[in-house]
């Protein structure tokens, strides 16, 4: 015998496993584990995980921003009046408001209109105001 | 880690292999590791950690016969376990000293023939050996590795594992001298 057989003996005896070992439940963590060790290619391509949070911030931003821009859409200033979008029967239309109306003239001393009147098209009807039911146009 | 370790395992044929391999031991292995441990969550972590190791070099266990596989597993395993355990890490700061020297297969001890009384005897003497020296010889001898394949199938430096190769090989010598 030499050494090589000695320690081929200890091999046999000492470093084997028995034919039949009681079954164990690996854990999933263990078997994904070694799912990756095994079979790497299988693996689904690695997602970049957003956490909840971020994700929150995310969908608020978008809300806040979505509402500012309908908003800016639907109204805009200018020269003391804010001018309000709305659909209407013939389309688009603006309903003009004054902003400050302290000291206010009570009578209309001018008259704003589109005049970008479309070709064709003609001032047909004045607006009277009705509280001091005087022609405002 | 694992990704960077299994660009090793090249060919479908491997994998399965050593898949098949996992599937047909994995229950004795981990029932090896829970007797050493006596930990449910480290015996499997020794069992994963082992094929880790397997998976990162598998050009050493490919090269084994399939009789030999076996006890390999067991020897990363047990390894594996020291080293979860902290038991490898007082061996592993051990200084370098004139071992480093030694060649691979230069001591002559491995050739000498022993007879069938001094034989049992030197198996009992092995089996009371420092089981890191011990597997190490193991390995050495009986799976005919070198010692960068001993330290990379161990997670060992090279130093450390010609160092335990060659106190195996004395402490055998020493012993066959009847000291």
């Amino acid at each position: 015998m030499t050494l090589k057989n000695v320690l081929e003996e200890i091999c046999a005896e000492e470093y084997a496993l028995p034919a039949s070992a009681p079954r164990h439940r690996f854990p999933l963590r263990h078997r994904r584990a070694m799912n990756k060790i095994l079979y790497p290619d299988n693996l689904p391509k690695t997602e970049k995980r957003i956490s909840l949070k971020r994700r929150m911030i995310v969908i608020a931003a978008i809300v806040v921003l979505a509402v500012i821009t309908g908003a800016a859409a639907s109204f805009y200033h200018y020269n003391g009046f804010t001018f309000h979008k709305h659909k209407s029967d013939f389309g688009e239309a603006y309903i003009m408001l004054a902003e400050n109306k302290e000291n206010c003239p009570k009578t209309i001393e001018k008259l704003i209109y589109d005049d970008n009147m479309p070709k064709d098209f003609a001032l047909v009807e004045a607006i009277y105001d009705k509280e001091n039911e005087k022609k405002m146009g | 880690m694992i990704e960077a370790a299994l660009a090793a395992l090249d060919t479908e044929e491997r994998r399965n292999e050593l898949a098949e391999f996992y599937a047909e031991h994995k229950n004795a292995l981990y029932a090896f590791a829970l007797s050493r441990t006596h930990n449910r969550e480290k015996a499997e972590d020794a069992v994963q950690e082992a094929f880790l190791r397997i998976a990162k070099y598998p050009e050493r266990f490919f090269a084994l016969p399939v009789h030999k596989r076996i006890s390999y597993a067991v020897i990363v395993t047990g390894n594996a376990i020291r080293d979860l355990l902290g038991g490898n890490a007082k061996r592993a700061e051990l200084p370098d000293d004139d071992f480093n020297n030694i060649a691979d297969g230069a001591l002559s001890v491995e050739d000498r023939a022993i007879g069938n009384i001094a034989a049992k005897e030197l198996k009992a003497f092995i089996m009371r050996m420092p089981a890191a020296q011990r597997e190490t010889i193991i390995l050495k001898i009986v799976h005919e590795m070198t010692t960068a394949e001993i330290a990379a199938s161990l997670n060992i430096s090279e130093p450390t594992a010609r160092k335990r190769v060659s106190n195996a090989y004395r402490t055998i010598e020493k012993f066959l001298n009847g000291g």
